[in-house]
């Protein structure tokens, strides 16, 4: 970083690491970006001029980059005024598996957050699930632990261990899943939740695995395709719920896969 | 939008507002200035604008080969037999005119109507990607360049494009990227700076 000496941060400049989420085109050659950032989490700035080939701030303002930002409190929305990338995340433009899977993680973030709720756990598993990605780590793996991670650091972990209706402790068989309980339910249970579907022992145990010891450990193990679809679809089902609406970001993958 | 339907607005200003409020880029405070610059405005240069609007609603289309905004079908670049056979593709029609004010290409283009953007829930099915195979397995072009934005949304569509293009024996490129001219070496993010440095020419 440069050193600025001249321009003392005042009350109305401050500075923020930040990653993009999401971006607008405004105006003539603006951008407004919805960023998240650690101490303030998500919120939305304007980049001016971010679309001229010769703007100094753009390039720093793209999809999923992570970025320092000088930025100016402004009237409605803070304005960027000096950018410098900490990690562009390059690989995002040529790996489309990836960048469909980053896409999804910062669409579902954008989706169950709200505005100015600082969050900076939720930072660092963004920071830490873009390098990852970067680093050509499995996007399957990488996107369902972010999943599991950031429901958890939101509040909506899934209950895995006991009944979500009776309290029971669970036992290793096949248990039913609720999305609009919030998780697991035992067999005897299974009728409280007309919606609720089967979920496979596998499949809980991966479950507990990424609750429990997180992405390394479960990087150990060796997944089969079917019971990657299988948690694939119970996080899937139980976001849907959550956000109300279909993720369109892994819609688009697939249709890239399928082309 | 109906920002402006209180009572102290008449009626058919409010529509007009509204109507404004819908352009990109416009606010509901500058929808109002041009509202009333339109009040005041002769009749002459109100009609005027009217009738340009729906000129441009009723004769503009989509050229049937690559899709950029023309009058005549096909456009007045696909009709011109001195054109040669590179097929270059962009995103948007408003790229057609930066690339054609170079002077410096002589093929003919394929406009995408956008980039893919799985953010934005933007996929190959909502561009004109299957138009573009279309054209290539009958044109048989000798090259296709890929000139869409050095954006992720558009270096992500060059990498599918590239993807698609090449099992069909198609030489594909992207036009060189690096520092602008007229910038400052120091103002460069490390990805331009970077490529430039790889993509250097001996003087």
């Amino acid at each position: 970083m440069t050193e600025k000496t001249a321009i003392p941060l005042n009350e109305r400049l401050y500075r923020t690491e930040a990653i993009v989420l999401s971006r607008l085109d405004y105006g003539e050659a603006d951008r407004i970006v919805t960023v998240y950032t650690p101490r303030r989490g998500k919120f939305r700035i304007i980049v001016k001029g971010a679309r001229k080939p010769l703007s100094r701030l753009g390039p720093h303002l793209d999809f999923f980059c992570r970025s320092t930002l000088l930025l100016a409190k402004g009237r409605e929305l803070d304005v960027v005024s000096d950018a410098a990338t900490i990690a562009p995340h390059e690989r995002l433009r040529t790996d489309l598996d990836a960048l469909g899977h980053a896409s999804h993680m910062a669409e579902m973030l954008n989706r169950l957050t709200d505005d100015r709720q600082e969050n900076e756990a939720i930072f660092d598993l963004l920071a830490q699930s873009l390098r990852l990605l970067e680093d050509g780590v499995d996007p399957w793996l990488v996107t369902r632990h972010y999943e599991w991670a950031l429901l958890a650091l939101l509040g909506y972990r899934p209950e895995l261990y006991q009944c979500i209706s009776c309290g029971a402790e669970l036992h290793g068989v096949p248990n039913a899943w609720s999305s609009r309980l919030g998780g697991a339910i035992c067999p005897l249970c299974r009728s409280a939740d007309a919606g609720s579907r089967m979920v496979s022992l596998d499949a809980q145990k991966i479950l507990r695995l990424f609750d429990r010891q997180g992405i390394a450990a479960v990087a150990r193990v060796k997944i089969a395709s079917a019971l990657r679809g299988e948690i694939e679809g119970v996080l899937g089902d139980y976001l849907r719920h959550l956000t109300e609406r279909e993720l369109g970001s892994m819609k688009v993958l697939r249709a890239i896969q399928q082309s | 939008m109906t920002s402006s339907s209180s009572g102290a607005t008449a009626r058919p200003v409010a529509r007009l507002i509204d109507e404004f409020a819908k352009l990109p880029g416009i606010g509901p405070k500058t929808a109002s200035r041009l509202a009333y610059f339109l009040l005041r405005a002769s009749r002459e240069d109100a009609t005027g604008l009217a009738e340009a609007i729906l000129e441009v609603k009723e004769r503009i289309r989509l050229c049937s080969v690559c899709f950029n905004t023309t009058e005549a079908d096909p456009c007045a670049i696909c009709g011109d037999p001195r054109r040669d056979t590179t097929i270059c593709v962009v995103e948007e029609p408003l790229d057609v005119v930066a690339l054609e004010r170079t002077g410096q290409f002589k093929g003919r283009y394929h406009v995408l109507h956008g980039a893919l953007s799985p953010v934005e829930g933007i996929g190959p099915d909502k561009l004109k990607v299957q138009e573009l195979l279309g054209r290539v397995r009958t044109e048989g072009p000798d090259e296709v360049i890929v000139a869409t934005n050095l954006d992720l949304p558009g270096e992500a569509t060059a990498t599918y494009l590239h993807r698609l293009l090449v099992p069909l024996g198609i030489n594909v490129t992207r036009p060189a990227s690096g520092l602008p001219v007229g910038g400052d070496l120091e103002y460069a993010d490390e990805v331009t700076l970077g490529r430039a440095l790889l993509g250097r020419r001996a003087l």
